[in-house]
């Protein structure tokens, strides 16, 4: 198959999944962000703008099962996606924990930038509670996450030299 | 390290951060028509995957809570066999109280609000995010199903609903950071609104700083605003400190509802009270 399609396919198949099966392995709020490792992979494998693309659409697809604040997610999975891609991919190497670290990170960063958003635009928040009860447990879910799930989208999405040789010209 | 960015990577990010904002700009403004209907599109096409899953989950989740709960429903069974014995000796007298109520309740005009139409719906999908307390559940506009109609259980308030699709409908819980619910304390009268928190407690705002409250009181809907109807539990008072910076004190409240491990719900068709 094309890498052009699975890329579709398998976030496709990632909103099903985050829309049905991850509210029932949540603890409370927490719970991890699938959309947000395959932006992350993606953007890793594929450079920024394919980031930028994946994050964008990942992040409305998020948004229109979440209403409320539609259009935020794919504010900060853009941004998200296209900062991951400018990461040279070889500094990342073979070690699995560094993807890993990244993903907290960037899920850290991602749902901070989240709830910024969300305070400009007049929204009362509460950054400590939120920060301690819902950032780094979920950060740290994610990550948890990412483990397993990294290496096989990897393997999903990766193999794509021509574009990644377009995107580091 | 060298750069991976280019001048197109840059005018991608551009472009999708502006289209990003637009429909921020649009939402926020209340004319995204086609943001609605984008929205009932997923919906109809992730409504299906997760009636599915809500349908093999349910067994397994019932299972798994019945035997966590085997010794304390066997605790509970006891006590309720003793306030059983005392609660009968209690009706005949109720059952005059009741009736002279509705004589005078009758007769100064007054509506019984608690007559409420509900339908039962199952929740098949809950918040795919960390940051909205939201559920979808199996009944939408074909099954008599409006928007802000309230959604409750037996144990009380659950939320309002948000949005409709033909079978589907999303509510917003109470727990949400976006809801506010006019309550008042049963105890004392006292009104004030209560905000979500999302981490599973409740905020109680608003409330006159001399109000008299204690931990422990039951606060309910007050009616007022329309969406909710009047006397609904909302939860009990759990935690009341001061705040270094504000006159406000923090009241805490815990839910009368579990709001995340919902399996089915009422939702209120009709209040012919009103």
């Amino acid at each position: 198959m094309r890498a052009d399609l699975r890329f579709p396919l398998i976030l496709f198949t990632t909103w099903v999944v985050q829309a049905t099966i991850v509210p029932s392995v949540a603890f409370g709020a927490v719970q991890p962000d699938l959309l947000l490792v395959v932006v992350v992979v993606s953007a890793v494998l594929r450079g920024p703008a394919f980031g930028a693309v994946a994050g964008f659409s990942a992040g409305l697809l998020q948004d229109l099962l979440a209403p409320g604040s539609i259009g935020v997610g794919a504010l900060v999975k853009t941004a998200v996606g296209y900062s991951v891609g400018t990461i040279d991919r070889t500094l990342l190497g073979d070690n699995v924990l560094l993807p890993v670290a990244l993903i907290a990170l960037v899920s850290m960063g991602h749902q901070g930038a989240y709830l910024g958003v969300l305070f400009l635009s007049g929204e009362g928040i509460d950054f400590v509670t939120f920060a301690l009860k819902i950032i780094l447990p979920s950060a740290a879910y994610t990550a948890a996450v990412g483990l397993a799930l990294f290496p096989v989208l990897g393997r999903w999405l990766g193999g794509n030299q021509a574009e990644r040789s377009v995107e580091l010209s | 390290m060298y750069s991976r960015t280019s001048n197109r990577s840059r005018s991608i990010l551009v472009f999708l951060l502006v289209l990003a904002a637009l429909i921020i700009t649009l939402y926020y403004r209340g004319s995204g028509g086609v943001i609605s209907r984008a929205q009932g599109l997923a919906l109809t096409v992730v409504a299906p995957a997760q009636s599915a899953v809500a349908a093999i989950g349910t067994p397994f989740r019932r299972i798994s809570q019945y035997s966590l709960r085997l010794s304390e429903v066997t605790r509970e069974n006891q006590r309720l066999q003793r306030e059983n014995i005392e609660l009968n000796a209690n009706i005949g007298r109720l059952r005059q109280v009741s009736a002279e109520n509705e004589r005078l309740r009758s007769l100064a005009g007054f509506r019984d609000d608690f007559k409420l139409r509900t339908t039962a719906a199952l929740v098949i999908g809950r918040s795919p995010t960390s940051w909205q307390s939201v559920a979808t559940i199996s009944l939408g506009s074909q099954d008599g199903i409006k928007e802000r109609a309230s959604v409750v259980t037996d144990r009380g308030l659950v939320g309002q609903v948000v949005t409709l699709t033909k079978g589907t409908a999303i509510v917003q819980m109470i727990d949400d950071r976006r809801s506010g619910v006019a309550v008042e304390v049963v105890r004392t009268g006292a009104t004030g609104i209560v905000e979500g928190r999302l981490n599973g407690t409740l905020r109680l705002r608003f409330i006159a700083g001399d109000a008299d409250i204690k931990q422990g009181d039951l606060v309910v809907t007050s009616g007022t605003g329309g969406v909710y109807p009047r006397g609904i539990k909302v939860g009990r008072v759990n935690e009341i400190s001061d705040t270094a910076y504000s006159l406000e004190k923090e009241i805490l409240l815990r839910p009368a509802v579990v709001y995340r491990k919902l399996s089915e719900v009422l939702v209120v068709t009709d209040r012919p009270g009103e």
